[in-house]
C-alpha cells in the first residue's frame, strides 16, 4: 500500500467507512500481527492485541498526520500496545524465540508444513533484534531509517543487525 | 533471497494467523461523519456570534443612549442644530429674495424648523442648567477638599480634565454658584476662542475645569489651533505669542500638534478667553 492508498483509506475511515479499515487490515494485517507476535510470542495475545489494534487505529485514524511514513506509525502503535499488553499482564518479554512454528497446526498439505518449518529454523536462528529488524525490513518493507525510529535505534545498528541476519537466512538456503 | 524470504514468511503467517476482521469489525463503533462535524462546528460558531452580538448591543445601546442624553444636556447638540437652522433660515431668506415665487413656502418651512430649533433648545438648557448644579456641587466639594488638605489641585485635574465634562457656556452664565465677576465658564467639549497676551485669537479644544481658590484661575487642557483647524506649527508667529509664559522653551520643544496645560482666565474687553500662562 503506497502513502498515498493509506491516506485515502484513512479518509474512509474519518468518513466511517469501515471498508477503509479493512483495505488497511488486508494489506498490513501479517505485519502487525508478526511485530506483536515478536514482542508477545504467544498466538492467543498476538491475536487479541492485533484485534485491539485495529479498534483502536479506527478510533486512532484522525489524528494521523501524512507525511512520515504510515508503515512507522503503524508499527510503533503495535509495538507499544504489545508493550503494555505485557506490563498489564506483567509478562516478560519473551528472550527465547517465538513459538510460532512450535504450535500444531493442522496442515493438509506437507509441502505447506515443510515449507513453514524451514522459514522457522530460518528464523529461529537469528537473534530477537534481528529478528524485529526483519519482520519490519521483509514484510512492512520499511526503510532503515524508519526501522530505526520504530526500535529507536542508531541507523548504523540497525544496518548491522540486518546484514548479520541476512548472513544467517543465506546460511538457511534462503537467497 | 529476499523474496523467497518475504513469500514464505508470509504465507507462513497467512497459514498461521486466523481471520481477525470478523472480530474487529463488530467493535468497531459508527463514527460521526465529517459532514456532521461541520455542521456542528459552525452550529458552535453561529451560536457563539450571535451571543457576542447580543452582549455587543447589550452593552452598546445603554452607552449610545447615554451619550446621546449626555451630548443634549451639555447644549453642544442644541448648539449645534440652533446654527443650523439659523444658517438655513438664511439661506432660505435668500432663496426668496431670488425667488419670490417660492418665498411663502420656503420661509414658512424654515420658520417652523427655527420653532423647533428653540424648543430643542430650551429644553437642552434647561437640562443642561440641572447638570451644571451636580457638578458644580461635585467641584466645591473636590476642590474644597483639596484646598483644605493644602493639596495642589491641578494634578488632579489634569488627570481628570479628559473625563469631566463641563455644560455650555449659556448653562455656565445662568450658573448662580458660578464666580462673580471676571469669571464665565469655559466652554467645554466645544471650540472656544483664546486669546494671547497680543489680542490674537485663537481656537482651541479641550475639557476645562474649574478651579475655586485665591488665584481662581483655570488650568486648561488645550490643543492649539489655527481657525481653519489645522494644527500651528512651530514656527508659526501665534505660537511664539502664546509662549509668552516663563516655561517659553519648554513649550517650544513640544510637538505643536499636541495638547497642552495652560491658565486661562475671561477678559471680558476682548470677550474671549485669555492664556495667562502655559503651565
Amino acid at each position: 500500500m503506497t502513502e498515498r492508498e493509506f491516506e485515502k483509506a484513512v479518509k474512509r475511515i474519518r468518513n466511517g467507512d469501515k471498508d477503509g479499515l479493512k483495505e488497511i487490515y488486508l494489506a498490513y494485517g501479517r505485519f502487525i500481527y508478526a511485530v506483536i507476535y515478536e514482542i508477545l510470542g504467544n498466538r492467543e495475545d498476538t491475536e487479541d492485541v492485533t484485534s485491539e489494534f485495529f479498534i483502536k487505529l479506527w478510533d486512532v485514524a484522525e489524528s494521523y498526520r501524512s507525511g512520515n511514513g504510515h508503515k512507522g506509525y503503524l508499527a510503533t502503535i503495535a509495538r507499544n500496545m504489545a508493550i503494555d499488553w505485557i506490563r498489564k499482564h506483567r509478562k516478560e518479554i519473551p528472550t527465547a524465540p517465538p513459538d510460532l512454528m512450535q504450535e500444531e497446526t493442522a496442515k493438509e498439505n506437507v509441502e505447506d508444513v515443510v515449507t513453514d518449518m524451514a522459514v522457522q529454523e530460518a528464523l529461529a536462528t537469528l537473534k530477537d533484534g534481528e529478528r524485529q529488524i526483519v519482520n519490519l525490513k521483509v514484510l512492512g518493507g520499511m526503510t532503515f531509517r524508519e526501522i530505526a525510529g520504530v526500535l529507536q535505534m542508531p541507523m548504523g545498528t540497525v544496518t548491522w543487525k540486518y546484514q548479520n541476519a541476512i548472513n544467517k537466512l543465506r546460511r538457511c538456503g534462503y537467497e | 533471497m529476499s523474496k523467497d524470504l518475504k513469500e514464505e514468511y508470509e504465507h507462513m503467517l497467512d497459514s498461521r494467523m486466523p481471520d481477525l476482521w470478523e472480530r474487529i469489525e463488530p467493535q468497531l463503533h459508527e463514527k460521526k461523519t465529517e459532514k456532521k462535524r461541520i455542521n456542528r462546528s459552525k452550529r458552535i460558531y453561529l451560536y457563539s456570534g450571535m451571543a457576542a452580538a447580543c452582549l455587543c448591543l447589550a452593552i452598546a445601546i445603554p452607552a449610545i443612549i447615554r451619550t446621546r442624553d449626555t451630548g443634549m444636556k451639555n447644549g453642544s447638540g442644541a448648539y449645534m442644530m440652533s446654527d443650523e437652522a439659523a444658517s438655513a433660515e438664511n439661506n432660505g431668506m435668500a432663496d426668496g429674495a431670488e425667488d419670490g415665487g417660492m418665498m411663502g413656502e420656503s420661509m414658512a418651512a424654515q420658520e417652523d424648523d427655527a420653532s423647533d430649533m428653540q424648543g430643542i433648545n430650551e429644553s437642552a438648557t434647561m437640562s443642561s442648567e440641572s447638570v451644571m448644579e451636580s457638578m458644580n456641587s461635585w467641584e466645591d466639594d473636590s476642590c474644597d477638599t483639596a484646598m483644605a488638605e493644602g493639596y495642589d489641585a491641578s494634578h488632579d485635574l489634569d488627570e481628570t480634565m479628559n473625563s469631566a465634562e463641563i455644560g455650555s457656556s449659556e448653562s455656565a452664565m445662568s450658573d448662580p454658584e458660578a464666580d462673580p465677576g471676571d469669571w464665565k465658564e469655559p466652554q467645554s467639549l466645544e471650540t472656544a476662542r483664546l486669546s494671547v497676551d497680543t489680542g490674537e485669537e485663537l481656537e482651541v479644544e479641550g475639557c476645562v475645569l474649574r478651579i475655586r481658590g485665591e488665584d481662581a484661575y483655570m488650568s486648561y487642557v488645550i490643543a492649539v489651533s489655527k481657525v481653519d483647524g489645522q494644527t500651528l506649527q512651530e514656527d508659526e508667529n501665534r505660537i511664539r505669542a502664546i509662549a509668552t509664559s516663563s516655561q517659553t522653551e519648554d513649550y517650544k520643544k513640544k510637538q505643536t500638534d499636541e495638547t497642552i496645560h495652560a491658565m486661562i482666565r475671561w477678559d471680558e474687553e476682548l470677550d474671549c478667553y485669555r492664556i495667562l500662562e502655559i503651565l
